[in-house]
């Protein structure tokens, strides 16, 4: 019983922190820009109801991103093992990688300065994310790289 | 330790579960786009039948209607993931087979003449054929997304 216990502890304490550090379900992390009225490492919601503005919105501020001023998209991975898992649980998990998913994009703002915002995107909105970006500003995606494009789904 | 054996299989069943989303069947979901009518994420079927235009519906009856003359492109990519829920659960051989979800991402122009992107889920038993049968009626090659999509489209 002692040995579940310390088990379900470790565990515990263990596994949620790789998955603590990425955004999940809707959540939209604003990493860091130009962008000085929010925080960096601000966690949110993206808004792209809207045809003409893409909207982050936080408890700790909102920037505004209209679609017809975006000049540059790019598209970035973080890939890493899942050790938390392979410690706790089974070193079988070494196989699987975790992915974070990043977009960078360059526009400028009302006053014409140039602006750029990274935005950490989960995992199952990541392609749809895109699609919206590129159909509303007329911008192609450009990927960091090979393996970037091929895992854009997660 | 057999609690602590039953623990780690719960685990990793939770922290497996949305692999186990994929689309089956005849089906497609709607993964998300530009149309905000469909809240992303819906399940429903194309239907291919007319020379016109390919309608997804959902089950409550909601539509996107895609002109064929009106595609501007077609992506297709797939994520493909080790099936570690069933390994951790049944057998590490598992770790050696790979499921597949397979996506389809149109650019078209609905008929009020608004740029339109959806992407699309596609049930891996209808890939093929949705592929072939947008290629055809719209005469826009499918982009893949690597060689690897290209290799296992419908797999």
């Amino acid at each position: 019983m002692k040995q579940t216990l310390i088990f379900l502890l470790v565990g515990l304490m263990a596994v949620p922190t790789p998955l603590a550090a990425a955004v999940r379900g809707k959540e939209v992390m604003y990493v860091g820009g130009t962008i000085k009225t929010v925080p960096e490492a601000t966690e949110g919601t993206l808004d792209t109801d809207n045809p003409k503005t893409l909207i982050f919105n936080s408890p700790k501020g909102t920037f505004v991103i209209p679609y017809d001023r975006i000049s540059s998209l790019e598209y970035g991975q973080k890939a890493g093992r899942r050790l938390g898992v392979a410690l706790v649980i089974t070193v079988w998990a070494l196989f699987s990688k975790k992915r974070r998913h990043f977009v960078t994009i360059g526009f400028t703002d009302e006053n014409n300065a140039p602006q750029g915002v990274v935005l950490e995107i989960p995992k199952g909105y990541t392609k749809t994310t895109l699609t919206i970006l590129e159909v509303r500003s007329g911008r192609k995606v450009d990927y960091e790289s090979e393996e970037a494009r091929k895992h854009v789904h997660g | 330790m057999r609690t602590a054996g039953v623990v780690s299989v719960l685990l990793a069943g939770v922290l497996t579960l949305p692999l186990f989303a994929a689309v089956r069947g005849e089906k497609a979901r709607y993964a998300g786009g530009t149309i905000k009518e469909i809240a992303d994420n819906t399940e429903g079927v194309f239907d291919q039948s007319g020379e016109a235009a390919a309608v997804f519906t959902t089950k409550d009856g909601k539509k996107i209607v895609i002109p064929y003359k009106n595609i501007e492109s077609l992506e297709y990519g797939q994520k493909a993931g080790r099936r570690v829920g069933v390994a951790l659960a049944v057998s590490p051989l598992f770790l050696f087979s790979k499921k597949r979800k397979h996506f389809l991402s149109i650019r078209f122009q609905d008929e009020q003449g608004q740029s339109q992107g959806a992407v699309f889920e596609l049930a891996k038993g209808i890939v093929r054929s949705t592929l072939a049968n947008f290629e055809t009626r719209s005469g826009k090659q499918v982009e893949y997304e690597s060689e690897e999509a290209k290799k296992n489209a419908g797999n």
